[in-house]
């Protein structure tokens, strides 16, 4: 699911951390999430080895809640595991429901401890033929 | 930015009060009230903390204006250092307005140790407490992982059960605890079985982010009779703050409920500016349900750092007990108080639930909930500056009843992102020039230091100093830190 066409970055927020993010299309703005939420929570965690996987599944009323429990399931995840997942292998996501299938492993170190996403702000926007969103972690 | 939002000019009401009309966008119930000096107001103003204040100031059932704090910054949803009181049990009660961390709290230990005694055993003492007290993402020890029915019965008796049952913290400490350590109310039926297996093996955990636990001492004393009445003695006394909350089995309760609520809202024809400050009725489903659980996870943080303060006591006896005897673990509980949760307090005629998101309760003096030996001297509160500066002790005073719901800020307050403080702070000099003033730091790789740097907050002195003269609470002490280990 690595998309070269995809990306993330982030941004600055007085108290928290805002994770920018842009796609093509959800499936891929969702992946694009997935590596940037493991990459704040852990050093290197595109080069752990990727052992362990995860089958998922999300619900949320509209886009924007899908996005956010997404979030918070690899939230989770990552702190009942003590690993964290920043590959997706495979992701369906439609009306309300995602589904996905995650690649992770145990992290050399952890950095920033992630405690939840949020809708402060949230909103998936299209503009010109791609999705962009901007989540508040609050860490 | 909400688009009827301009940016707020904020008029002086009072010494160091400041108000946005209610007139200012259609959508408000209630005036904001800020309580700043007119520096601290530019930097507040420097975020979106103010805009975030104004949308608070349109959710259901509010009984009076909302608040800010001196340190209030930008958060999501409700601004950090944010205070709202909604009408029980017709107004609302919104999770993102007592944060993820519910029951994010502080606690002070005194000692009868002196900072002279204790110094040259700085470095010991620090690796001790880092083997018994773990941090980030570090985990408690087996014997304290809790599940099931032991879990449920922890988060509905609170502290009295790790007191009477397991042997652990003091029964003396219990007064001290706000609502002895149990808050009334609280189901554990209500709390998810995600969030029991998130937080359920946590319990004597520190956390990360900006959670610590100083050795401090006393460098100044304001008001010596107050300052008595919370054992806090003479200059040089060795005193420990320990700033931590429910760990993940409170994130995981906000996170469960804020979804709960967004999607329930609509049934209760509830529109909000910010979906984060998503809300139910006190007495609806939803809001029974969260208010419930929510005590249940207040409940478990007062328990968290029960432990952990059992561990300092351990450490310091361990360490310190050959030269010391009995003194080196005696470690009283000056008070341990809540700075994100909501709470029924009663205001006249009226019971309020007064949420409290980076705000303390600072009750006054002839409040009825103090302990007996705090009676007439008004609760302790403790103001954490940032990491290696100087913390506060205050009282709160009568007069914050009116003035601000009973409530104080909590902190110095976050003034730039950890991004810029890292941009403008190196935090292996700053490592450097702690350790020249005599501050040890443990558990802190350098880029997390420079986010925590004395530069990326406010200053707490003129914060303090802006409650202490606005008449909310008097100042107590201030402590210095000798030794850090940060979450």
């Amino acid at each position: 699911m690595e998309r070269m066409d995809a990306s993330h970055r982030f941004e600055a927020h007085t108290g928290e951390v805002r994770l920018v993010l842009s796609a093509p299309d959800l499936p891929a703005l969702f992946a694009q999430a997935a590596q940037g939420l493991a990459e704040l929570m852990a050093e290197d965690a595109m080069a752990i080895p990727f052992e362990d996987r995860l089958d998922l599944e999300v619900e949320g009323r509209d886009v924007e809640a899908l996005l956010v429990g997404w979030l918070d399931e690899l939230i989770f995840q990552t702190e009942i595991r003590g690993k964290v997942y920043p590959r997706v292998e495979q992701i369906e996501v439609g009306e309300g429901r995602l589904r996905a299938r995650v690649a992770g492993g145990s992290p050399k170190a952890f950095k920033t401890s992630v405690k939840a996403a949020t809708f402060h702000d949230l909103r998936v926007r299209s503009e010109g033929g791609r999705l962009h969103a901007a989540v508040v972690l609050d860490v | 930015m909400h688009p009827e939002t301009r940016l707020p000019e904020p008029r002086p009401v009072g010494p160091r009060i400041w108000e946005i009309p209610k007139s200012f966008r259609p959508d408000m119930r209630v005036p904001a009230r800020v309580f700043a000096s007119e520096e601290l107001l530019q930097q507040i103003r420097r975020d979106r903390s103010l805009e975030q204040l104004i949308n608070v100031a349109t959710l259901p059932g509010l009984a009076a204006p909302v608040m800010g704090m001196p340190d209030m910054h930008e958060g999501y949803g409700f601004p950090v250092g944010g205070v709202a009181a909604t009408r029980y049990p017709d107004g609302v009660i919104s999770p993102g307005g007592i944060g993820f961390d519910i029951n994010c709290g502080v606690r002070l230990l005194a000692s009868s140790l002196r900072r002279e005694e204790v110094e040259p055993y700085v470095h010991p003492l620090l690796h001790e407490l880092s083997r018994s007290v773990p941090t980030g993402y570090g985990r408690s020890s087996r014997d304290l992982a809790f599940s099931g029915k032991k879990l449920d019965r922890l988060l509905e008796e609170g502290v009295a059960l790790l007191v009477r049952q397991h042997g652990i913290g003091w029964e003396a400490d219990l007064p001290y605890i706000e609502s002895r350590g149990t808050i009334p109310g609280a189901r554990a039926a209500e709390v998810s079985d995600r969030a029991k297996q998130r937080g359920g093996d946590q319990l004597g955990t520190l956390g990360g982010g900006n959670h610590f636990l100083e050795i401090q001492y006393v460098e100044t004393i304001y008001d010596r009779r107050l300052a008595n009445a919370f054992g806090i003695t003479e200059e040089g006394q060795i005193t420990v703050l320990i700033h931590t909350g429910s760990r993940g089995l409170g994130h995981q309760v906000c996170t469960d409920y804020v979804r709960r609520m967004d999607s329930a809202m609509h049934q209760y024809g509830i529109r909000v500016p910010d979906r984060q400050l998503a809300c139910a009725p006190l007495d609806s489903r939803e809001g029974r349900a969260y208010f419930a659980a929510m005590c249940a996870a207040a409940n478990f943080a007062f328990c968290n750092r029960l432990v952990i303060a059992h561990r300092v006591r351990l450490a310091f006896e361990h360490i310190l007990g050959k030269q010391f005897g009995d003194r080196a673990g005696d470690l009283r509980t000056v008070y341990d108080v809540a700075h994100n949760i909501a709470k029924l307090e009663r205001y006249g005629d009226e019971v309020l639930c007064v949420h409290r998101k980076g705000a303390t309760r600072a009750f006054g003096p002839s409040a009825e909930e103090l302990p007996d030996r705090y009676r007439g001297f008004g609760q302790p509160v403790f103001i954490p500056g940032s990491m290696g500066t100087r913390s506060y002790v205050l009282a709160g005073r009568d007069e914050s009843r009116e003035l601000s719901l009973s409530s104080t800020c909590h902190g110095a307050g976050r003034a730039m992102s950890r991004a810029a403080a890292k941009k403008q702070v190196h935090g292996g000099e700053l490592r450097r020039e702690l350790a020249e003033r005599g501050i040890v730091v443990q558990g802190a790789s350098n880029q997390e230091l420079a986010e925590e740097a004395p530069q990326a907050y406010k200053d707490v002195d003129r914060v303090v100093d802006v409650v202490h003269e606005a008449g909310i609470a008097t100042k107590v002490a201030r402590l210095r830190p000798i030794a850090v280990m940060k979450g």
